[in-house]
């Protein structure tokens, strides 16, 4: 994932040799697939996909067995008619027919084991963060809104902290041109937490606006985070003031656990504004956002699982 | 559901949501284009999804799953020899951000015409930054073969007009 790494066991590029250009080949390989924006993962898809294939290869193996079964029977119906071995071939070729469809390689692949694998989880890169669009929308005046998150890995040494806080500062030094670089102290803090961190944002007719922040959240390697219940509500912020891009219409930008399927806002106007939370590459918690509605407050947030039960009122935000 | 399936269903949805990035960007210069490449890693994680039990098991999941990938999508070019070969990048109106991502299209075209070998062998050398021996056994061939097949995709590549076009300009952003 990088252009400086040398091939292992070779000597350095010679720029006549038939490797040539390499080192460039990998830098801009990089540069196109770290160019590439990753949406929102679709998790549900991919899980109904696989319960479908699941499912399929077990009436496929069901099917074999008892395929394999009758002529087995079969087979030793003709032994016992003849009372010599011509069974035998017999059922060679019933565990002939059953193994292309019980067989998992007839499916997936055999296991790969690299002669040096590390367990590196599935090479999140610290300096490359996942960004997706968790909401969008209107301003009342008519200006297109959407609602970032950005998944900035877990760092594992000094090195990379320090790179990282610099790649972020080079971001939000565009808009913030004020903006204060970080010291080594607070990279040294960010080594220390060991956790991923969000950066959540807004854009406004496509361009990034002055408000934004960050969050720490637990990286995929600390598994599932505990069910939502009443303590647990949202974690987000409500973003939109600086700078005045969003006005009086602010946008609630928050995390909440994975057994959360719906989050519904009721107004002080009696209305309610109901949003799904998505699911985001590379972070747990998932994401929803929205926007304050104009003239009006939230009586409440409530969080609700799949199966429509009621996992947590937040009465904190949007009043 | 019951607790082992969902514990199962947890374990594999955090699997899913750290390897998606990665395995999307790889399938990306695999494939090409971002459409097919979502279609391969939703095609790939299912079929991990299958075999999760054992993927589990090994030492790194992720390269197992990476080589899942790599099968499917030389699948695809088997079955899809034509489009593939010639990738054509048609002209688009107005491209979104997804899309910005392939403005980059002379490396990106001549990634696409090599044969599917030499382009798994330089994608998994050079992006994935795997060793030989880690890329010849997630190509299933042998160390010997992975250097001439990246050889020659390299050679290909920098023969490629855009690759010089890509150093005048001043290389990756």
């Amino acid at each position: 994932m990088n252009g400086s790494r040398a091939a292992d066991g070779r000597p350095p590029e010679d720029p006549d040799g038939p490797d040539a250009g390499a080192p460039l080949v990998a830098r801009e390989l990089a540069g196109l697939a770290e160019g590439l924006e990753i949406g929102p993962v679709p998790y549900e898809r991919v899980l109904a996909g696989g319960r479908a294939r699941h499912r399929r290869r077990g009436l496929a193996a069901a099917a074999a067995t008892a395929l394999a079964t009758a002529v087995v029977i079969g087979a030793g119906a003709v032994v016992a008619a003849t009372g010599h071995g011509t069974g035998s071939p017999v059922g060679a070729a019933a565990a002939g027919a059953g193994t292309p469809a019980a067989s998992p390689s007839a499916v997936v692949p055999a296991p790969v084991t690299p002669a040096a694998t590390t367990t590196a989880p599935a090479g999140r890169d610290p300096l490359t963060p996942v960004r997706a669009v968790v909401g969008q929308g209107r301003t009342p005046d008519g200006r297109e809104w959407q609602a970032w998150v950005a998944i900035w890995p877990a760092v594992a040494d000094r090195g990379q902290a320090r790179a990282q806080l610099d790649r972020i500062w080079e971001e939000r030094h565009l808009v913030i041109p004020g903006l204060p670089r970080e010291d080594d102290g607070y990279a040294e803090q960010r080594l220390r937490s060991g956790k991923d961190w969000a950066n959540l944002y807004l854009t406004v007719d496509g361009r990034r606006a002055v408000d934004d922040t960050f969050h720490d959240v637990p990286p995929p390697a600390a598994g599932p985070p505990p069910a939502t219940d009443r303590t647990r509500g949202p974690d987000g912020a409500l973003l939109g003031f600086k700078g005045g891009e969003l006005g009086r219409t602010p946008v609630l930008i928050a995390s909440v656990g994975p057994d959360v399927a719906s989050v519904r806002v009721a107004w002080s106007d009696g209305t309610t504004t109901e949003v799904t939370p998505v699911t985001v590459a590379g972070s747990v918690p998932r994401w929803f956002a929205v926007p304050r509605k104009p003239g009006a407050a939230a009586d409440t947030v409530k969080l609700y699982g799949a199966d429509g039960a009621l996992l947590h009122t937040s009465t904190d935000w949007m009043r | 559901m019951g607790e082992r399936t969902a514990a199962r269903d947890a374990e594999f949805q955090v699997f899913v949501t750290t390897a998606w990035p990665r395995l999307s960007r790889t399938a990306f210069l695999l494939a090409g284009d971002r459409h097919t490449a979502e279609d391969l890693v939703q095609t790939t994680l299912e079929k991990t999804y299958v075999a999760w039990a054992r993927v589990r098991r090994t030492d790194d999941p992720y390269a197992y799953v990476r080589r899942i990938l790599l099968n499917e999508q030389a699948g695809r070019f088997r079955r899809r020899l034509p489009e593939f070969l010639v990738p054509a990048v048609p002209e688009r109106p107005a491209a979104d951000a997804y899309d910005r991502a392939d403005d980059r299209t002379g490396l990106l075209r001549a990634l696409a015409a090599l044969p599917p070998r030499q382009r798994q062998a330089v994608v998994l050398r050079y992006w994935e930054d795997l060793s030989e021996s880690q890329a010849a056994a997630a190509m299933n061939c042998s160390v010997g073969t992975v250097k001439s097949q990246a050889s020659k995709g390299i050679a290909k590549l920098r023969a490629a007009a855009a690759l010089g076009a890509l150093t005048r300009v001043g290389g990756s952003v």
